[in-house]
């Protein structure tokens, strides 16, 4: 019906734009809220949500009860909600949207099914322009199809509607796909009213950890990746994630993760509110964790989970709680590159994702041995070329070079006086340069060749500076910039 | 040295040759010609008694506590973050499978740079014993240094806050040393902030150093300013002084003198400070002994400079 027509019937009629951002961003809602009932929950689009409730409809009571819950809690929330349950994904569809009949349970009979989708309308199959063409051959009914020979239908209308017939009636397999994987280990705990006490809630989760911890035991593996969600009674969600630098199976410390990423959301995130009635704890990612060997010489493992990851179980454990608290992203580990450029030289990865390599199993070896370090070449390099005495790199960087004003006798020459942030420095030994070319395999003109010097000044404070580009050669005058301090 | 007479000497004597050696004969030109004071020349077991009250402080800090370093004069930053990179340094060395954990605030890096992982190793630390942590802002950095503290695995733990001077205070360096003492570990903040005030705010933490970047006396300067050449500089050297010492359990405090400035020169292969005399100018460039293989072949390993 067109605005026009509408504003005839009804004046007082108020007009609002749909906002079809805001509604998908509700509808994700309501998905994440449904995942209490089951770990997989799907949307379906433009206005329903699709729940695999297999296996799990007998927490709820068997599969009536459970409809009624989800119904009722829904309801609760201001929703005008219609709910069925079918053995598959297109039934239940079109029983929810075309038909009275709620629930077709999962151990109906292909007769039973036929029954109930019998009296569907055609549009249940979801091909508008089939069904138009259906209904002026006077076909209304899902059941007029199953009464036909199918060959026709099927030259006449492709083969699409003849799998739109066998996913109604639940004879092919139909996955959905849900908004999150669902967690291979987890633990749940459900209240009969909210939980609002930040203590309360630790403590479950403490419980949780020790639930979860048992599950991932036996099947010998640990955690990589912790999801814990809170479901709000009134209806909102919250999730929290940590990840670990190892496989972890230890429930004080997993305890302890979650507990500081709560810390860090306190400020903004988890708000009680009316409190939290279902807790889910799982592992998202796990690996293969096994016990270790104890030996009767000098234990390098103290806690009682293999360090698979291979750095010592304390280091481990510090760097997975100062990462769950700043953000794995910001607790890093230094790993050698293959680049002469200064600040290729060096990358610096999250700690907990590293690349564990040969060189991190080294925890109980017998101490001195390096032989396994990346940076062992490097080391031994550094003893025979390191006859200079000054130190060869500055022992800080910055992250990209200040431009400066330096003066230099000859174009290649040191700096003599350089201006660096609005302070004047007069060099007063320097040593180098040092140059490095880009690599060559680059496009030209894009880096410049560099001249390196240590310069010291007066004051004793050593610079990094370099002389970018060389002079008519490269075609720009060269540029002098600040790289690293000593 | 220390108390314990010949023999200890002699173990240091075969140590040095047993270094000459691995260096394929080149001798110690490195340091060899270089005017050093007293040689503090290894780190001391625990519980062994050095008589220098600076040395000692060292060693104290070494087996656990806390210790503050403010740069004396702003643009001295870096200078007080390689001082306190030696002391978790000469730590490390003590600890040989243990890591150290450098806290760097964002807005230190913004001044000074991160750590650069090629310095590192020139100075002598293996970067994979590294963990970098960075950091958004002071309470963070003290967080993640009170954190680091109490963990048994880490030898040391650098953090450098952009912190102010009077938003540190009794209670925040209390919770420090309290997890220094709880853990193994020993803790170096670096209060690059509070450049010049080393002695003029209060904390709880024992020992407070102030670095500044040192001018090292040369010997034949004027040589080089009548050839109008630049020398180059030599070894990484600071000057610094003890601004406080609380008497800890082997007495320091009363005989330690604020006034007075120690020039110190940093050795990576050794890992340890030692006292800088005046120094001589290490040869020029060409006239270093060529460390290529052929090189030391031709002359049969045994020139040096």
């Amino acid at each position: 019906m067109a605005v026009a027509d509408a504003r005839a019937m009804h004046p007082s009629l108020t007009l609002a734009e749909a906002d079809l951002l805001a509604e998908a961003a509700l509808l994700a809602s309501i998905a994440d809220w449904c995942r209490r009932f089951t770990p997989l929950a799907a949307i379906d689009p433009p206005d329903g949500v699709m729940l695999d409730v297999t296996g799990a409809s007998h927490l709820f009571g068997g599969e009536a009860a459970m409809l009624d819950e989800v119904e009722r809690r829904l309801a609760a929330q201001g929703f005008a909600v219609r709910v069925a349950l079918a053995p598959g994904p297109a039934l239940a569809r079109a029983l929810v949207r075309f038909s009275p009949v709620r629930c077709a349970p999962a151990e109906s009979s292909p007769e039973d099914i036929a029954n109930i989708a019998a009296h569907l309308p055609i549009a249940a199959l979801g091909l508008a322009e089939a069904a138009r063409t259906l209904a002026r051959a006077g076909l209304r009914h899902v059941g007029d199809f199953l009464s036909r020979p199918r060959a026709p239908f099927a030259a006449r209308f492709g083969p699409d509607i003849n799998a739109r017939v066998d996913a109604l009636l639940c004879r092919a397999r139909e996955p959905i796909s849900p908004r999150f994987e669902a967690p291979n280990y987890m633990a749940e705990r459900r209240f009969a009213t909210g939980l609002a006490r930040l203590e309360d809630i630790e403590a479950t989760l403490a419980a949780l950890s020790r639930e979860l911890c048992a599950l991932l035991e036996r099947h010998g593996v640990g955690a990589r990746r912790l999801a814990a969600a809170f479901y709000r009674v009134d209806g909102a969600v919250r999730h929290i994630e940590a990840g670990t630098s190892r496989p972890l199976r230890d429930p004080a410390l997993m305890g302890s993760l979650l507990r500081e990423r709560l810390a860090v959301l306190d400020g903004d995130g988890l708000d009680t509110g009316y409190g939290f009635d279902t807790l889910r704890l799982g592992a998202m990612e796990v690996e293969r964790c096994d016990p270790p060997q104890t030996t009767l010489g000098p234990a390098c493992d103290s806690s009682g989970v293999a360090s698979v990851g291979g750095e010592a179980p304390d280091l481990a454990d510090l760097i997975d709680r100062l990462g769950a608290r700043l953000g794995l992203r910001r607790v890093l580990r230094l790993y050698p590159q293959d680049a002469h450029i200064p600040e290729f030289a060096v990358a610096a990865l999250p700690a907990a994702y590293a690349p564990t390599g040969p060189s991190s199993r080294r925890s109980c070896e017998p101490e001195g041995s390096r032989s396994g370090s990346r940076w062992t070449a490097s080391l031994q390099a550094r003893k025979s070329i390191g006859e200079s005495l000054a130190p060869l790199r500055p022992l800080r960087l910055f992250e990209r070079p200040e431009p400066i004003d330096a003066v230099a006798l000859t174009p290649d020459g040191p700096p003599l006086r350089f201006r660096w942030r609005r302070a004047l420095h007069d060099v007063a030994a320097y040593e180098g340069p040092e140059r490095i070319a880009p690599p060559w395999w680059r496009v030209a003109g894009e880096a410049r060749t560099r001249d390196y010097f240590c310069a010291e000044d007066r004051e004793g404070r050593r610079f990094w500076l370099f002389c970018e580009g060389l002079g008519e050669r490269e075609g720009a005058p060269p540029r002098w910039f600040m790289h690293g301090l000593f | 040295m220390s108390q314990s007479g010949s023999s200890e000497k002699i173990l240091f004597l075969r140590r040095a040759i047993a270094a000459i050696e691995a260096r394929g004969g080149q001798g110690n030109a490195r340091y060899g010609r270089i005017g050093y004071g007293r040689l503090n020349e290894r780190p001391r077991r625990f519980g062994s008694v050095s008589r220098d009250p600076f040395e000692r402080l060292l060693d104290e800090g070494a087996v656990g506590g806390m210790s503050e370093i403010v740069p004396a004069r702003p643009g001295d930053e870096a200078a007080a973050a390689g001082f306190a990179f030696a002391l978790a340094l000469r730590r490390l060395s003590m600890r040989p499978r243990s890591g150290v954990v450098w806290i760097a605030e964002d807005m230190v890096a913004r001044e000074i740079g991160l750590p650069y992982a090629k310095g590192l190793e020139a100075a002598g630390v293996d970067p994979e014993r590294l963990v970098l942590v960075r950091t958004r802002r002071p309470r963070e950095t003290l967080w993640a240094m009170e954190e680091t503290l109490k963990s048994k695995a880490v030898a040391a733990v650098v953090a450098e806050t952009w912190i102010a001077p009077g938003a540190y205070g009794l209670e925040a360096s209390r919770r420090l040393v309290v997890a220094a003492r709880r853990g193994a570990g020993a803790g170096l903040l670096l209060l690059a902030k509070a450049a010049g005030e080393a002695a003029r705010f209060t904390s709880a933490a024992p020992t407070r150093f102030e670095v500044a970047s040192s001018v090292v006396q040369r010997a034949g300067a004027d040589a080089f300013a009548r050839a109008r050449r630049l020398p180059s500089p030599g070894p990484p050297a600071w000057r610094a002084r003890i601004v406080k010492a609380r008497a800890g359990p082997f007495g320091a405090g009363a005989d330690c003198d604020p006034s007075c400035w120690r020039d110190l020169v940093f050795d990576p292969d050794k890992a340890l400070l030692r006292y800088a005399l005046p120094l001589r100018f290490p040869a020029a460039l060409g006239d270093r002994p060529d460390s290529s293989p052929a090189a030391q072949r031709l002359c049969g390993g045994r020139r040096s400079v």
